[in-house]
């Protein structure tokens, strides 16, 4: 009878545990990356709604009106809007707003939508604006509506 | 004789450590997730709130526009004053006698946004001032129910 000797066992056995542990740690790989992966969602988050909130309290707080007021805070035209984009800890914002102030017969009333997405940092790194960001498809973070009513003047 | 001591693994040694080490990077996974997953539902959970705030302060601003619009044409046509305190107050505005205006917004079950304008004279520049403008938390505190009589007996030495 042949007799197993003790160095090939061994060499079956650690074969036998590399195998196992290989097979485990592409398992809790995959836990340790969706962990990640939520972590980094809720910190943009977070980031998205206070930035959000910002500009949101400080054009409730403004008189002046929408073009004034986003011409003032380097916001750039976009279309109808205005955009923004915000940077930091290598991770950035986008920030639209979109909208019309209505002439009511007493005052204005702002009648905006502002939405932020998660965009690319620029590669330059200066806080420049990249000419072409795609948003098309991608889930905005953050939507707020910024409706600020300014009574006018209206006397009889 | 000089005896040298030989040290040699034993079988089953890797398998153990292995199932050791499997065992914590799974602990700390599911650890790392579930800190994760709690921090990304609480980061929801803020958003909605604050949304549902907003969507109601956007609210408020449009009643608040139409209320303005309610004075000015009262200051135009005092006749039509009745029939525009009236119409706000078909749409839930309270006009007090002393024309405070006041409506809330509901924010949320427990949430709601309340607001108070004062009508200003009739020469005055502006038509109104706001008098109140707030976040009120409606949801009606239910104290736990706990018994202390326990703890008391105890404190009391009585058993």
């Amino acid at each position: 009878m042949k007799k197993v000797s003790r160095p090939n066992t061994l060499l079956l056995e650690l074969v036998i545990v590399l195998l196992f542990f290989s097979l485990s740690a592409c398992v809790i790989l995959q836990l340790f990356v969706a962990a990640h992966d939520k972590s980094v969602r809720s910190v943009v988050g977070s980031w998205a709604l206070m930035e959000a909130e910002d500009i949101a309290e400080k054009f409730a707080a403004s008189q002046a009106d929408k073009d004034t007021f986003f011409a003032q805070a380097d916001w750039r035209p976009r279309g109808e809007g205005y955009e923004r984009y915000v940077e930091a800890n290598g991770r950035a914002l986008l920030c639209l707003v979109a909208g019309e102030t209505r002439n009511t017969p007493a005052g204005y009333l702002d009648d905006l939508t502002l939405t932020l997405y998660k965009t690319q940092t620029p590669p330059s790194g200066s806080g420049e604006m990249p000419r072409c960001i795609t948003i098309d498809g991608e889930h905005p973070l953050v939507t707020l509506p910024l409706t600020r009513y300014r009574h006018g003047e209206g006397t009889p | 004789m000089t005896g040298k001591q030989e040290y040699r693994m034993g079988v089953g040694a890797s398998s153990i450590l292995m199932i050791f080490v499997v065992l914590s990077l799974t602990t700390l996974g599911m650890l790392a997730f579930a800190s994760g997953r709690a921090d990304l539902t609480l980061t929801e959970r803020r958003q909605a709130q604050v949304e549902a705030y907003y969507n109601a302060a956007a609210r408020a601003e449009r009643i608040v526009a139409a209320i303005d619009e309610a004075l000015l044409s009262v200051r135009r046509d005092p006749e039509a004053c009745a029939a525009r305190v009236k119409a706000l107050a078909d749409w839930a505005i309270d006009v007090s006698d002393d024309w405070v205006i006041s409506f809330t917004v509901p924010v949320s079950q427990s949430q709601r946004i309340e607001v108070a304008l004062r009508a200003a004279e009739a020469d005055a520049a502006s038509r109104y001032t706001v008098e109140r403008h707030r976040l009120v938390n409606i949801a009606e505190w239910k104290p736990a129910e706990v018994s202390y009589t326990a703890v008391e007996d105890k404190e009391r030495g009585i058993n």
